[in-house]
Parts: structure tokens; C-alpha cells; sequence
């Protein structure tokens, strides 16, 4: 431990903006932020002495940090209580928005959780083998999904821009 | 359609993001915790064993 410690806590240091990013990303709470922000560094940790240098370090963070939430999120879905708007719900409740960030925020915050870490891998720069690897899914599943991604996304601008020439 | 559009937009979220930031003392207390878990883990199975084995030579010589 005592070899390592100082070594993960400068890759921490570095790279904890990816952390940070992807829970804001997925939690909207401080405190669930913090929850989750804790068992990425505990995953990170456990599988610090495993990490081989075979890909970037940026990779192995996003690989372990998305593998935590998307995990966490699966089972916080099979809780009854659960309430989120699909992309597909977007528009028909009437939001538009002002710039382009807000609206990015809005639809980040509303697609399905492995749409959005694949979307957040794309703004990355990753390739869609990268992603295929990272969320651990297939190569063609990535390519569906950015498919519909990208058609989901210009219907949603059609309507935003509809919605801004109206008023 | 192109993603890239929103590039500028998710460069700048993650700047906001940024602002949530997590210090030294923060990771160490959470690798610690883990640590401390582990050591009673262990410390639990081994005293756990040991009991096993006084209580069986315990029976064994009864």
C-alpha cells in the first residue's frame, strides 16, 4: 500500500475531472454525487494493481468510473419509485431552451444511461471500438445506438427550433 | 446530425464540474476505509478459524 498510495493519489489528482464529470453527469443530488464519486474511487483502487498500461490511463478511469454508475444505475431502476423521462418524452412536454448548452444538458440529462456514456465517450474523441470496449458492448450495438442517438437528437432540435420560431 | 456540435458544450460542463473538486485528504479517507475493511476481514476469518480448530481438538479429546 504504501508504494501505490502516492502514485494513485497523483493519478486521482490528475484525472478526477472524468470522475467528477460523469457524476454530475448521471446524478443530479450532492450527496448522490458523493456516494458514487466514493465507489469509483474504491473500484479505481481495488483495481489499481491490475491496471497494465495497456491503454491510456483516461481509459481505464472512464472504463471503471462508467462500469460503477451504469451498474449502480441498473439496480436503482428496479426500485418502484423510480421516475425518469425517456429522449423520446422530450419535446412533447413542452421544453425549449435557450442556448445550445442548456439544451445539451437537458438531453444529457435525459438519455438512457448507456446512450449517454456512449455519447460521452463520442465527445471524447473515442472511437466506436474504444466505446464498444469501454461500456462492454458490441461494435454494431454502438453503431445502432449513435444511429439513433443522432436521429433522436435532430428530431429534438427540429422541435426546440419550431418551438423558438413560434414564440 | 453531427455530435461533434455539442463538443464546446460538454468541454464546458466538464469545466463546471471541475469545480467539485475532491482533495488528498478526501481519496485517503476513502482508500483507508477500505483498508480498515479488509484488515477485519481478515482478522475476523483467521479468529474465526482459530475457534474452529481449539473447538474441534476440544471435541476430539472429550
Amino acid at each position: 500500500m504504501k508504494h501505490r498510495t502516492p502514485h494513485f493519489l497523483e493519478v486521482i489528482e490528475t484525472y478526477q475531472g472524468i470522475i467528477t464529470s460523469l457524476c454530475h453527469a448521471y446524478y443530479s443530488s450532492v450527496e448522490d454525487r458523493k456516494d458514487v464519486r466514493q465507489e469509483i474511487i474504491l473500484q479505481l483502487w481495488k483495481s489499481f494493481d491490475t491496471f497494465k498500461g495497456k491503454s491510456k490511463i483516461s481509459t481505464w478511469i472512464y472504463r471503471v468510473s462508467l462500469n460503477t454508475i451504469l451498474s449502480r444505475r441498473r439496480e436503482e431502476e428496479k426500485r418502484p419509485d423510480k421516475d425518469l423521462l425517456t429522449l423520446s418524452q422530450i419535446g412533447e412536454r413542452g421544453y425549449f431552451y435557450d442556448d445550445n448548452d442548456q439544451f445539451f444538458n437537458y438531453l444529457l440529462s435525459k438519455l438512457k444511461d448507456e446512450d449517454k456514456a456512449i455519447l460521452i465517450l463520442q465527445l471524447e474523441g473515442y472511437g466506436n471500438n474504444e466505446i464498444a470496449s469501454i461500456v462492454g458492448i458490441t461494435m454494431s450495438n454502438v453503431s445502432t445506438r449513435l444511429h439513433r442517438i443522432k436521429s433522436s437528437l435532430r428530431e429534438k432540435l427540429k422541435i426546440k427550433i419550431h418551438a423558438h420560431t413560434k414564440v | 446530425m453531427h455530435i461533434q456540435r455539442f463538443k464546446p458544450s460538454w468541454q464546458r460542463y466538464k469545466s463546471e464540474a471541475a469545480l467539485d473538486k475532491l482533495n488528498t485528504a478526501d481519496v485517503l479517507s476513502i482508500i483507508s476505509c477500505k483498508e480498515a475493511v479488509s484488515v477485519n476481514r481478515f482478522h475476523r476469518l483467521v479468529s474465526g478459524l482459530a475457534m474452529f480448530i481449539i473447538l474441534m481438538i476440544c471435541l476430539q479429546g472429550g
